[in-house]
């Protein structure tokens, strides 16, 4: 194992990052920008340094400043979390380079899956089902508009360096077409630099499923089973279970089995993610993600397996000592993105100060998070600021359990979504499971959030106004001790008074 | 003591008057007596009715942040008088975060409906909409396509159409 390694990230994943290495006994290096230095992944951190300025651009995205860091504190491997410079092939290139080690696969496999057309032609020649479409080196306006007659309509457009929904048009008829490929090139060329396109059957009602995968240095990969995330909004996930509603076990095996052989073809090591769109019982391999994802937990809770840890062990030189027909799925896990946002004003992203985090607490109740009370949420970063996650028996319980932490989680100071995803897990669409990639626009599109207050928050806000507001209970000196005379609180207090000291 | 809140764009009102047990509140016509006990700072528990009721508050003179029944309620004090005053939308528009305006779709003089979009800014990885918050004239655009904006910067102005 490492004596010291560098985590490349901030928020929860980073916390997330530095627990593992601690409880494997590894030294940890933070880093962090202005607004962060008093961040908790700092505070947490065996180690921490600056790397100075504000914006992602001159912090957590400043490849040189990175690396200067882990070459002076003699940092043996960097973990890049999620984001930032995860698939970022030239640093991993550059970290591999320098003589340490990049805590995921080796930059060629990031290279070949960060192109979504070079992805798709390997993952068709390995045998992995793809959407059917064109995606070949075609690219002019008039000889796209030929190959989209054989694609048939509606179809996708689609960038090749695409990513959150940019460079993406729905086509439904062939004179919306010539638009739409000017539109999406203009897009994805401002934005990644590239304005390669591919065309794509565009499918109506799908699920996005994808499979965890852990390959190790020694020639082995294994799978550890499904995670659904279709409820999406703006092409962001935000609720994501596992198992699948929809999966049978002859699917769930094929699934896996084809994800095993996507991470193979490219050569992968390490956590990776492939990702599959599901309908009426087809799937279709839609890209890899060559890092650790956000939801990975949900896989953790229903396995038992610590990713993280196994990516600490995997990059290190250790076997895979775990295999899939040994893991089992046990019981039903979910997980809910808190967003600082304010769900009735459009979702704008909402910054302050938490003045108060009064967390949900129970068997299977688990909260990743990069917060805590006093914590400022900066309106530089990602307004992701905590994952909320939850297991049970089966779906029914672990739902049930997600309303109840959903309903005990205090944040005071920021507006986050969390009324919103309350409505989505009391829906009686997501809890008979038609949760396919259309569940807001098809159940959410007209919610809003409760338009009056209870007449208790309306008291309470009276309260502060008062403050100085003494109850009468604490100035008589009197405690409620409850109506149990055999409590041991009272046999406490009275020994307390007549004790003395 | 008169207490006005706004919330969601409406103006809630309630009076209340201290007794020894809590607080008598007046609410929507009614008296109600309510049992109050402090338990730790900004915390309540509130009795009404035989029910108790923890609420959990903070905020300073102008918002009070409220946890109540499992949901977080943001109430923006109104000073007694302002509440018609209040309910007034602004055409002066103001840039909702830090951000950068990537496109301007309006111009001055364009004559707007309600809710036509002016601009786009984009902040924290998301795009947002600045829209007309009534029917009437864009008397300007104080902003260009770049530019970089702090949260509350005035970025346009709409005049009202009179009915």
């Amino acid at each position: 194992m490492f004596e010291r390694v560098l985590i490349a990230n901030r928020g929860e994943i980073a916390v997330r990052i530095i627990k593992a290495c601690q409880e494997l006994g590894v030294h940890s290096i933070a880093i962090h920008s202005d607004v962060d230095a008093e961040a908790p992944h700092v505070l947490l951190a065996d180690e921490a340094h600056s790397l100075g300025g504000t914006t992602p651009l001159e912090s957590y995205l400043d490849t040189e400043k990175i690396l200067g860091i882990a070459k002076e504190t003699g940092t043996q491997a960097i973990h890049p979390g999620y984001g930032f410079v995860s698939e970022n092939a030239a640093f991993a290139k550059a970290v591999e380079d320098a003589g340490m080690t990049f805590i995921g696969p080796p930059s060629n496999a990031i290279e070949s899956m960060g192109s979504k057309i070079e992805a798709k032609t390997i993952m068709e020649k390995a045998g992995v089902p793809v959407i059917p479409g064109y995606h070949g080196k075609e690219q002019k306006v008039d000889q796209l508009v030929a190959r989209a007659e054989d694609v048939g309509y509606p179809l996708m457009v689609k960038a090749s360096a695409g990513g959150g929904g940019k460079g993406m048009r729905i086509v439904r008829t062939e004179d919306e077409l010539v638009d739409a490929l000017e539109g999406a090139r203009r897009e994805s060329e401002s934005a990644f630099g590239d304005g390669t396109l591919f065309l794509e059957r565009y499918l109506e009602n799908p699920r996005h499923i994808e499979i965890q995968v852990l390959a190790d240095n020694h020639g082995r990969t294994i799978h550890l089973f499904e995670r659904e995330c279709s409820i999406q909004r703006r092409h962001q996930k935000i609720v994501e279970e596992t198992p699948s509603v929809v999966l049978t076990d002859e699917t769930r095996a094929a699934m896996g089995d084809a994800a095993v052989k996507a991470a193979e073809a490219v050569g992968y090591r390490n956590a990776g993610t492939v990702e599959f769109m599901w309908e009426d019982g087809e799937y279709y391999f839609l890209e890899m993600n060559t890092r650790l994802q956000v939801e990975h937990a949900i896989t953790e809770e229903v396995t038992g397996i610590d990713i993280v840890k196994w990516q600490l062990r995997i990059a290190s030189g250790d076997k895979l000592t775990i295999d899939t027909e040994t893991v089992k799925q046990t019981g039903h896990a979910i997980e809910c993105r808190i967003y600082a946002e304010d769900p009735g004003q459009d979702f704008i992203p909402s910054s302050g100060v938490i003045q108060m985090l009064k967390l949900p607490d129970g068997l299977r109740v688990r909260h990743d998070s990069g917060i805590e009370t006093g914590s400022e949420v900066s309106s530089y970063y990602d307004p992701m600021i905590a994952k909320l996650i939850v297991s049970g028996e089966d779906r029914d319980d672990a739902i049930r359990k997600m309303c109840w932490a959903l309903n005990n989680y205090v944040a005071i100071g920021i507006k986050t979504n969390i009324p919103f995803l309350k409505a989505i897990l009391e829906h009686p669409a997501f809890v008979d499971g038609d949760t396919t990639n259309r569940f807001i626009e098809k159940y959410m599109e007209d919610w809003q959030p409760q338009a009056e207050p209870p007449m208790e928050a309306l008291i309470a806000a009276a309260l502060h106004d008062m403050r100085g507001f003494i109850s009468p209970a604490a100035t008589t000196g009197e405690v409620s001790m409850g109506s149990d005379p055999y409590s041991p609180w009272k046999t406490l207090t009275s020994w307390r008074s007549s004790g003395g000291d | 003591m008169e207490h006005l809140f706004e919330f969601g764009g409406n103006v809630f009102n309630l009076a209340t008057t201290r007794t020894d047990e809590g607080l008598t509140v007046h609410y929507q016509g009614v008296d109600i007596p309510v049992s109050v006990r402090e338990v730790g700072t900004g915390m309540y528990v509130l009795g009404i009715e035989g029910r108790n009721v923890k609420v959990i508050v903070d905020g300073d003179d102008r918002t009070k942040h409220v946890f109540c029944k499992g949901d977080v309620f943001q109430l923006n004090k109104v000073a007694p008088g302002a509440a018609e005053v209040h309910k007034e939308l602004s055409g002066d528009l103001e840039a909702p975060l830090t951000g950068r305006v990537i496109q301007i779709m309006a111009s001055e003089d364009d004559e707007v409906d309600e809710k036509t979009p002016i601009m786009i800014i984009e902040a924290m990885k998301m795009e947002h909409k600045i829209r007309a918050p009534f029917k009437g004239t864009v008397g300007s655009i104080e902003v260009t396509e770049g530019e970089m904006v702090d949260g509350g910067t005035i970025v346009a102005r709409v005049e009202k159409q009179e009915e």
